[in-house]
This record gives structure tokens, sequence and C-alpha cells, in this order.
């Protein structure tokens, strides 16, 4: 990937300098370069458009103060997906080393910023509790390649491509909210809407899930006689079961309509709770709207919070930044943070000390935890209508 | 923190296909916090023919806000101020997107160029007169780009005696062209402003 005889740039700051021993790693292919660090995607994230981007790069992307936008095509979405781990698996099989040299930066970014992201063997733990063998494909997949490096399969096989729900080569593929990865005919034909995702129940928020175009692309290319094979079968059942594929469609469309709530009607209503800069740890949605259950027990500086749903549903989903959470865990009902309006002077200030300490953050009057980085700098350095500091906020006049 | 492992990959695809797009990008020091973009003038414009120099400032929240850009070589035209180079682009503003690099960036302003949006203008005057009098605004763009954006044939000796005999230390002269990457008119201009 790297041409070091264009390169003018002498680095002085560390990040970049590390990089330049590892150019003998795999060129790993364009289409799993994320689109925002531009590097190898790691721990991908798909978002309900279909686009994928690192756990971390999507997580940053997002926007503290309305909805977000997919930064391929600006799709708009509310909910903070879950890491798709089937693709997590394809690409440490595809590209091990590169993978594992994404691994080890990140996670020293994360040791960094005292905040991680979620580990695979508690995703483990946490399905195989709940749905025994039901993931079984993606734990077998993956257990070789942790014990012996030298037997993984340099390449990805049918059996690393499986539809959750048929268990078949998937056709189509959509990735819901939680991670799952489907055949989009699979979530059709069990859709109720809003389409609830048929492995671990949990909801999919964001409209119907559009199918995962560099997914697809992989399967046509790496499997292509399966792939073929299966589309041939699809489209007989399609052809067989008369006007199946006509409601199918029409339930597509309203799925869409009835669960996309549109994040600025929340903004727009004063009765409505926004908690800026807070998000659920269950269903991802951000900024979290109505009540906030915090736990009391989670020590992380990140926190952890449910939204009002997740609580009564009691799930029993891992954090979405590897909180220790356990089900005897106490909530407590959190009311919005107040929006502090500063002066520029004092936020700046605000915003570096913040930076030099992360530990600043939780001496802050209510402060909202979960977040870190710059959302969180932002969440308490300057609110919406301060355009001191932040420049989401001056964003919307022109020059 | 400015992701400077991504700001150095940018920087490498981009002068990469420099033959193809005409566009670089290079860091000012040896920070990459600052840098300097240059774009073609497109053709069929009043621009054409001339380089243009863009300063770029990324700020620390960079990609996951627009970086600050603005010309550097003076232009007429009616969305960038033809006083301070200010641009007038949506997606260096509201409509940024971590997915956009300093290519990208750069390309947007390119087209800009070439379809200037005179509803929306940074520069009133200019836009005035676009919209009122085309051919004298064509006339000042071509004028402008032919003064300040045509890379000068002169060497570089000739250059610094060129600043020199307008009364400028030979010493300064030297260094200050070496900063501005041997740009006479803006090694001019910044010697004027001290």
């Amino acid at each position: 990937m790297n041409t070091p005889e264009n390169n003018p740039v002498a680095v002085g700051g560390g990040v970049g300098c590390e990089k330049d021993g590892d150019n003998e790693l795999e060129e790993f292919s364009d289409e799993f370069k994320c689109c925002v660090c531009l590097d190898l995607i790691y721990k991908p994230v798909v978002l309900a458009c279909g686009h994928i981007s690192c756990f971390w790069c999507v997580f940053e992307a997002m926007d503290t103060w309305q909805e977000s936008r997919c930064p391929v095509c600006r799709h708009s979405y509310n909910h903070f997906p879950s890491i798709c781990w089937l693709l997590h698996s394809v690409l440490l099989k595809l590209y091990p080393k590169d993978y594992q040299r994404r691994e080890s930066q990140v996670m020293e970014d994360e040791k960094t910023h005292g905040t991680f992201s979620p580990q695979f063997e508690n995703y483990l733990a946490v399905s195989n509790k709940t749905e025994q063998d039901k993931d079984c494909s993606v734990n077998d997949s993956l257990e070789p390649s942790r014990t012996s490096s030298d037997k993984i399969p340099k390449n990805v096989g049918v059996n690393d491509l499986l539809c959750a729900k048929c268990k078949e080569l998937l056709y189509r593929p959509v990735v819901l909210n939680c991670g799952h990865v489907f055949c989009e005919t699979c979530i059709v034909d069990s859709c109720n809407e809003p389409c609830k995702c048929p492995v671990c129940q949990s909801m999919h928020p964001n409209g119907f899930p559009k199918v995962c175009l560099v997914l697809e692309g992989f399967l046509d290319r790496n499997v292509p006689e399966e792939y073929s094979a299966r589309k041939v079968t699809i489209n007989n059942l399609k052809t067989g079961e008369q006007g199946s594929s006509s409601t199918g469609s029409t339930r597509v469309s309203e799925g869409g309509q009835s669960s996309s709530v549109s994040m600025t009607d929340y903004l727009c209503n004063p009765t409505v709770k926004v908690h800026f800069g807070v998000g659920c740890d269950c269903c991802g949605i951000y900024p979290l709207v109505g009540d906030r259950y915090k736990c009391e027990d989670c020590f992380e500086d990140i926190g952890f919070d449910l939204c009002g749903d997740c609580y009564k549903n009691s799930s029993n989903h891992p954090g979405r930044f590897n909180q220790q959470h356990k089900p005897d865990h106490k909530f407590k009902v959190v009311e919005p943070n107040p929006i502090i309006i500063l002066s520029p002077e004092f936020s700046l200030e605000h915003v570096h000390d913040n930076q030099e300490n992360q530990t600043e953050v939780s001496t802050l009057p209510d402060s909202s935890d979960d977040t870190h980085r710059d959302p969180e700098d932002d969440v308490d350095a300057s609110g919406p209508t301060n355009d001191g500091v932040g420049d989401r906020d001056g964003i919307g006049s022109t020059s | 923190m400015v992701d400077f492992s991504r700001v150095q990959k940018e920087l490498q695809e981009c002068n990469r296909d420099i033959n193809v797009s005409g566009i670089s990008v290079n860091p000012k020091s040896d920070n990459l916090t600052n840098l300097i973009g240059t774009i073609p003038g497109p053709t069929g414009t009043p621009y054409e023919g001339g380089t243009f120099k863009i300063d770029i400032d990324l700020p620390d929240g960079y990609p996951f806000e627009p970086p600050k850009m603005k010309f550097a070589t003076k232009v007429w035209h009616p969305n960038i101020s033809s006083q301070s180079g200010a641009i007038c682009l949506d997606i260096l503003k509201d409509q940024w997107s971590p997915a956009l690099t300093l290519k990208t960036a750069l390309l947007s302003i390119q087209a800009l160029l070439s379809a200037p949006e005179p509803d929306d203008p940074q520069d009133a005057v200019v836009a005035q007169q676009y919209l009122k009098d085309y051919q004298t605004f064509a006339s000042t763009a071509r004028y402008w780009t032919e003064s300040f954006a045509k890379t000068s044939s002169l060497g570089v000796e000739e250059k610094v005696q060129k600043l020199v005999e307008m009364g400028f230390p030979e010493a300064l002269v030297r260094s200050t062209l070496e900063v501005v990457g041997g740009d006479e008119n803006m090694a001019l201009e910044k010697l004027c402003s001290g």
C-alpha cells in the first residue's frame, strides 16, 4: 500500500513513525480499507446503509448533538451498531498479520484513553450462554487461529460466511444493529416491524438494513460457485412462492418508515429528555432519548447506561465498551445534564485540561460519562448555543 | 489530537497520482498540521494556466472536523474572498464527512473554480460583478490568474535578485523564498507583511 519514495514527510509525532517498518505486511484489499482512518478495518461495524468502518471510527464520527450520518453516503442513523464479529473473524483470517498490527495499535490507544472496545471472547461467552450452539460457526472459525497460527487457512471458506438464521452461505448479506449477519431474504420473511434479530431478538431500529455490498462483493469473488448456486436456489424459492416477493417489498417500506424515528423530532421537542453525550449500552441509541438508567456499580469511566426500553427488557448484552457489567448491578434514573454554556476562554482551558487528564471529567457536576475523547469534551465544555469552541456549533452557517 | 497516521497516508496517496490530478499536498514545516495544497486552474475557465496554493490547517479533531482551508494565492472568484482567501464551500463546513480527504476537498475547490455559486457568495463585490457584468468579471479573474497564479519561469537566483532590488535583505529573501516553496509572489507578500 505504501510507496515510501513518494513520502516527503518526516513526522515529529510518534504516531506515524512506527508504521514505516510494517511495509512487509500483507497488502489488504481496498474494499477493507476503513474510509475514516484509511487503514485496515479493525473491529468492523456495519451501518444500516451497509457501509463498514472501524468500531472507534464510527464512534468518533457519531454526532453528539443530532442525528449521525454515514461518512460515506450520509444516510442518517441514531444507533451505534455492535461489532460484526463475522466480518471480524473473516478479516482476522484474511490478513492475520495486518489485523494483529491493528489490534496492538488500537490496544495501545485504548490504554491511553482508558476506554476499551468489546472483546470477542466476552461476546462468545454471552452468546454461547444464551443461544447455546447457535453461533458455533463463528466460534469454531476463530479458535484454531488463536491456538496455532500455522494452521490458519489462508482463504476464507463457506463455513466462515454462513447466515446466522438459515445456516447456509450468505446471500445478499445484511448486518443488523446487533452485528449478526443474515441473508436479506431471511430477514424479510421474519420481518415484524420494526425488524428484530432472529438470533438475539434485539431490535434493528435503523429501518430495513441495506445489503452490505462490500461483503456481497467478497462472497461473489471468493466463493463464486457456491454463491451463484445460492442465487439460483433463492430465486427458485421466490418464483415458487408466488407473490412472496411483492409482500416482502411492501413490508420493507413499512418497516423502514415505522422504525425510523426522527432524532430531529426528539431534539426539537422540549418535553422529551435527551441525554447529550450519553448512549445506551444495549441498543446503542446516541444521544440517549427518554429515561436514562445508569449503573451504579460499574466503575469504568465511561459508565454503563441503558435507555428505558432496554432497561425494561433486561437485556444481558455486554457493555459497548467492555464494561464489566453484571446482572446484579443496581441502576438509578438520571436526569439529563443541563447544557452548560461557558465563556469561550474558560471552555478552551477546560478542553485542554480534559485532554491532559481524563480523570478531570469525573469532577464535573453531573458529567456525562458514556463517551470519551472529543464528544465528551464537547458536552461538558460547550453547549449547542455556544459557538466559541465547538466547530460543530457554528457549522450551520455558510461562509 | 490530529490523526497523523491518516494524514501521512493521505499525503502519500495524493502525491502518488500527482501526474494525473495535478493536485498535491505538502507539509509546510515538519509538523503535519500546517500544509500547503496546490491545484491547477481548470481548463476553459479564467483560472486556466494558473497554479493555486491553498493554506491548510488541520484542527485537533481532524478528520472528524473539517480542515481549515483558504487560498494563499490571490484569486478573483465569487465564493472566495479576494482579501483573505476564505472559501465558501459547504463540505469545508457543515457538509464535511470524515470519509472526505484533503485531496477530495481540493478537488471540490477546483470544481468550485469551474462552477461559481454567485447566489451564495463569499465576496459580494466579485459576485455582483459576476452577475451583472460577466465579461469584466472574466477578464479580471484572468488578469488575477496571470498576475498571481502563474508559476514564474524565473530561476531562484533571478527571483532573489528581483526581490533584493525591491529593497529586501538578501538573507531574508532567501529564507522567505524557501519557506513559501520558491513562489516569488507569496514571498513578496510575506516580506511586505513582515
